[in-house]
């Protein structure tokens, strides 16, 4: 860099104020002040390209001296300059150098985990956002949930015909058999939301059949063909492998012709 | 003669090597001219040796060349410049400008939702369902938007439920009792029914041209919704196509679609459907709604984002001024 | 202005009130975010969401 600045005319864009030469070769230069600079109009020389200008020449109040021996170097002397003051980066309460520090202690504590709070508050919510991200992956999928409610129009099965549809003659017989003669007890009414409708998984709780309707040993009972268990009409177990009644799904009646299992 | 005799060789030898090779040809002539602009530079006055250093310090350092620069150098650069230049004159002329080369970019229309903080026009996405499932629905599939998801959006769920069972022909369930399979009304939570059962059968019934599935085609396009508005309302007539431009029979001229000939009947007229709202049903609006519900089909989540980017930014803004 | 020696015997002084406040100071700030966020983005597409055309399609509730 110093070697450009010699060399070519880049040196009035490099240099402000200072005037280096070290060369060897170079006759050196050294400049004698005879007059007092005029640090007043130091405000006016602002830029580079005014700095240089203010520079010395050959002539007026300035002469320069040649030889290798003498120091080639002038620099100016920065008096006007403040010492800069970091009071206001500082704790209001630690200004006053009297007060020991014993009194501001509380105070500052108290800034100090008044910050530390505010990012644990930032970190309880990111943690519980986390806990629920792998809970909601835990979750059903909304394909399958969609699926999970199912309504059944039962306006249109008629009397007797259907599965689910208790006839009154059945009615009575399932309500006055001794519940503690069954393998597993449960009254009709705890089975049954409205009388007339048995809704029931059609699954044998012994192995997984399909019991068919209207078969076995009870009157529109049911009889799983696959180990011989009989149901009664309320899908309670009265014979067979089977160790539980026909489960109950969840399901509520919407209005008069509408169920919603599930 | 040497620029006849080069535009037959371009004619004759017009494949991808030999435009590798001439534009390899061109980089050469570049990098004569920038050796050429560099060493030029070297002599302007900026870099110049300063008059009064030049009897003292030793003066080839910036430039060895400075003195050297002799006309068998020149001649060479202004050769590969002239070559350089002429070549790729000519091989730009020589490319004719096509109908099908240059797809019509669509301008950017100011949509509903393009705001930063803009949500969905709700009204719009139900009446763009409307179209969908009136029109587009004969050919064009949604194969990831089930019923459900409109629940809420657009649509009540009673609402829903309704139009789901209105697609009783295509829902194909089972197997019975019997072991075989049935058809039965839409449910809300089957997933919008497509219009042919396989590719095959799309492609049979379309004289080969599969319409593509909708559900994430504003995305999938580029332009997005722009790109689909133009689209649609950039049919020409049979009078205005540009002169040279084949049409077969089936196909339509569209300067947006991609190669500028589209297989794709224009779907959307004037009243061609009547809204509920009593929207007038004019064919730049039935076009802007259906937009808009695939906009939402293709990024449904995107409300929920935009929330959450307020929710982020106030977050940010109070934890940075402790 | 509550003044801050008071803030540190109160709270900051035993961990276990200054986590009790974490935690409940992120409840409140979550539910703080979510209103405030909400009302926002509400009044921002005032007319377009499904919420303010809904009472045209709901039949007699």
């Amino acid at each position: 860099m110093n070697f450009v600045q010699k060399t070519t005319n880049l040196n009035k864009v490099l240099k402000g104020t200072s005037y280096v030469s070290s060369y060897p070769l170079t006759p050196s230069l050294l400049v004698i002040q005879e007059k007092q600079f005029p640090l007043d109009n130091a405000k006016y020389y602002l830029n580079v390209n005014s700095l240089y200008s203010a520079l010395p020449s050959g002539t007026g109040i300035f002469r320069a001296v040649q030889g290798v021996t003498v120091k080639a170097q002038y620099r100016y002397v920065h008096t006007d300059v403040d010492l800069p003051s970091y009071k206001n980066l500082r704790r209001t309460s630690t200004i006053e150098p009297t007060i020991p520090a014993k009194e501001t202690n509380e105070k500052r504590k108290a800034f100090t985990y008044l910050s530390t709070v505010g990012t644990l508050m930032c970190g309880t919510l990111a943690a519980k956002f986390g806990i629920v991200k792998v809970v909601k992956y835990l979750d059903w999928n909304q394909d399958v949930a969609a699926l999970g409610t199912s309504e059944i129009n039962i306006g249109t099965i008629p009397e007797g015909k259907s599965i689910t549809f208790k006839t009154p003659v059945e009615i009575d017989a399932v309500r006055t058999v001794p519940i503690e003669s069954l393998r597993d007890p449960q009254s009709d009414e705890s089975r049954c939301k409205k009388k007339e409708w048995l809704v029931c998984l059609g699954v044998c709780t012994h192995l997984g059949c399909v019991p068919l309707h209207n078969k076995g040993e009870n009157v529109g009972g049911f009889f799983c063909p696959c180990h011989g268990s009989h149901y009664d009409a309320s899908g309670r177990v009265t014979n067979g492998p089977a160790p539980q009644n026909l489960e109950i799904p969840s399901y509520f009646f919407k209005d008069e012709n509408t169920i919603v299992v599930g | 003669m040497f620029l006849v005799n080069f535009k037959q060789f371009v004619e004759q030898k017009r494949t991808i090597i030999f435009s590798n090779f001439s534009v390899l040809f061109l980089c050469t002539a570049d990098f004569f001219l920038i050796m050429a602009v560099v060493r030029k530079l070297g002599n302007i006055k900026l870099l110049k040796c300063r008059p009064s250093f030049i009897s003292l310090q030793v003066c080839h350092f910036s430039n060895g060349a400075g003195t050297r620069w002799n006309i068998k150098k020149s001649m060479y650069t202004t050769i590969g410049l002239a070559v350089g230049g002429a070549s790729a004159l000519l091989y730009a002329l020589e490319q004719s400008v096509k109908a099908y080369d240059w797809p019509l970019h669509p301008p950017a229309y100011n949509w509903s939702h393009s705001g930063v903080l803009d949500a969905y026009d709700h009204a719009s996405i139900r009446r763009g369902f409307y179209v969908y499932k009136n029109v587009c629905s004969a050919c064009h599939s949604l194969d990831f938007i089930p019923f459900r998801r409109l629940i809420d959006v657009a649509f009540t769920e009673d609402e829903m439920r309704e139009i789901a069972a209105e697609f009783q022909v295509c829902i194909q369930d089972g197997p019975n009792e019997d072991g075989e399979m049935f058809m039965r009304p839409g449910k809300v939570s089957d997933y919008i029914p497509p219009p042919y059962p396989n590719e095959e059968a799309a492609a049979a019934a379309n004289n080969g041209a599969v319409p593509p599935d909708l559900s994430l085609i504003v995305l999938g396009r580029e332009g997005n919704e722009d790109y689909i508005f133009s689209m649609l309302n950039g049919y020409t007539d049979a009078d205005d196509i540009p002169a040279g431009v084949e049409i077969s029979e089936g196909a339509h001229y569209n300067p947006y679609f991609t190669g500028s000939v589209i297989a794709m009947a224009p779907p959307l007229y004037n009243n061609v459907i009547e809204y509920d709202d009593g929207t007038p049903a004019t064919r730049s609006q039935l076009t802007k709604d259906v937009v808009t519900f695939l906009s939402w089909c293709s990024q449904p989540e995107m409300e929920k984002r935009k929330l959450w980017l307020i929710k982020f930014l106030i977050l940010i803004d109070t934890s940075g001024h402790p | 202005m509550i003044k801050r020696s008071f803030l540190y015997q109160l709270i900051f002084k035993r961990t276990g009130t200054m986590v009790l406040t974490a935690v409940l100071g992120g409840i409140i700030l979550e539910t703080a975010i979510d209103n405030i966020s909400e009302a926002i983005f509400f009044k921002y597409n005032k007319g377009k969401l499904w919420d303010d055309i809904k009472h045209n399609y709901v039949k007699d509730v």
